[in-house]
């Protein structure tokens, strides 16, 4: 009985050896090089001092996502199917110039900050029965993208 | 956050005029093409779909203009511009489905703006080449793809099907689109949504 415990553990440190290795040597691995500049992108990045690096990434991410999920009806400086988000950052809900909003906006007496907005975008119609924005984002990284990303047209 | 101009009538509206109006699951017939009873939705969900598939024909104006003016620009070389208009007549046949519908729920279809206002709203100025309209295609066929997935979750169950269909066109166009623009092919699975 000993013996085969013994054996037991032998096996499983040996495993966990090899992970172990294996996670060292795909660390090690270079970064794939672009062939056009010779830069793998890290010169870039260590330009930038941790938090900013991550707040950029963070921005870029965030435009990107509303592009593809709000891009279809919205966009920051023109009303379009949806109003204009530029400033939407403390801006009373139903109140930008020159975008004729449902009742249900009009009426809904807040102004806009991340924790509204994200209930917002989670449940539109869950939130303001009777609005006309009905798409969902179900992805909370993605909605927090998207926020810090007004947020930052907003400032 | 939609600019829709819609009567919603209630529930108790339009059933009561059961002479002039079909019921929720005889209009989902209607746009889903289908044969088979679809499920109704409940009370007081009508004038919120009536409100969510206004936004969709909102949408479809859009889109509409966006290729009507594409055409028009002499930005583009004749063959692309026969599938701008190919892209076009989905978009109108869309529009059709959309406003049949709001129509038998009682409601009124969004209107279309004029082609300018749509210029200046997508900012047409700015474009100088056809990669530019093909970039601002993508960009607005891509979005419309998430946003009918997007929006299926908040409809009624009867108009899963068709918001679902559409999403597919316009997955489509972006598939067309991005290739003719030499864009990479996703690596992932659930490219939309």
């Amino acid at each position: 009985m000993g013996s085969r415990l013994g054996l037991a553990l032998a096996i499983i440190a040996a495993i966990i050896t090899f992970i172990f290795i294996q996670s060292d040597a795909n660390e090690s691995k270079p970064l794939p090089v672009d062939e056009k500049n010779g830069s793998t992108g890290l010169e870039q990045v260590a330009l930038f001092p941790p938090l900013a690096r991550a707040a950029t990434r963070s921005a870029l991410s965030g435009k990107k996502l509303y592009t593809r999920r709000c891009g279809a009806c919205h966009s920051i400086d023109q009303n379009r199917v949806g109003p204009r988000h530029r400033g939407v950052f403390g801006r009373k809900a139903g109140s930008v110039s020159g975008f004729r909003y449902s009742k249900a906006l009009k009426n809904l007496n807040i102004r806009w900050n991340e924790k509204n907005l994200d209930r917002w975008l989670t449940n539109p119609t869950a939130m303001v029965p009777g609005t006309s924005m009905g798409f969902r984002l179900n992805k909370p990284d993605e909605r927090r993208a998207i926020i810090n990303y007004l947020k930052s047209v907003s400032d | 956050m939609s600019d829709i101009k819609l009567a919603m009538p209630s529930r108790r509206s339009i059933i009561g005029g059961a002479g002039k109006t079909l019921s929720v699951a005889a209009v989902a017939m209607i746009v889903g093409g289908c044969s088979k009873a679809a499920t109704s939705t409940g009370d007081g969900d009508t004038a919120q779909d009536v409100s969510l598939l206004n936004a969709a024909i909102a949408l479809e104006h859009e889109g509409i203009a966006a290729y009507q003016i594409a055409a028009t620009s002499g930005l583009l070389q004749p063959a692309v511009v026969e599938i701008g208009v190919t892209f076009q007549g989905h978009h109108k046949g869309h529009r059709d489905e959309l406003e049949k519908a709001v129509k038998q729920l009682g409601g009124e279809p969004v209107a279309a703006k004029t082609d300018a206002e749509y210029a200046e709203a997508l900012n047409v100025g700015s474009l100088k080449n056809q990669e530019d309209v093909l970039r601002l295609a993508l960009g607005l066929e891509r979005g419309a793809a998430n946003a009918y997935l997007g929006l299926i979750p908040s409809l009624g169950t009867d108009f899963h099907l068709v918001a679902a269909q559409m999403a597919g066109d316009e997955a489509f166009h972006a598939a067309i689109l991005g290739n003719a623009l030499g864009e990479p092919i996703p690596k992932s699975a659930l490219i939309f949504g």
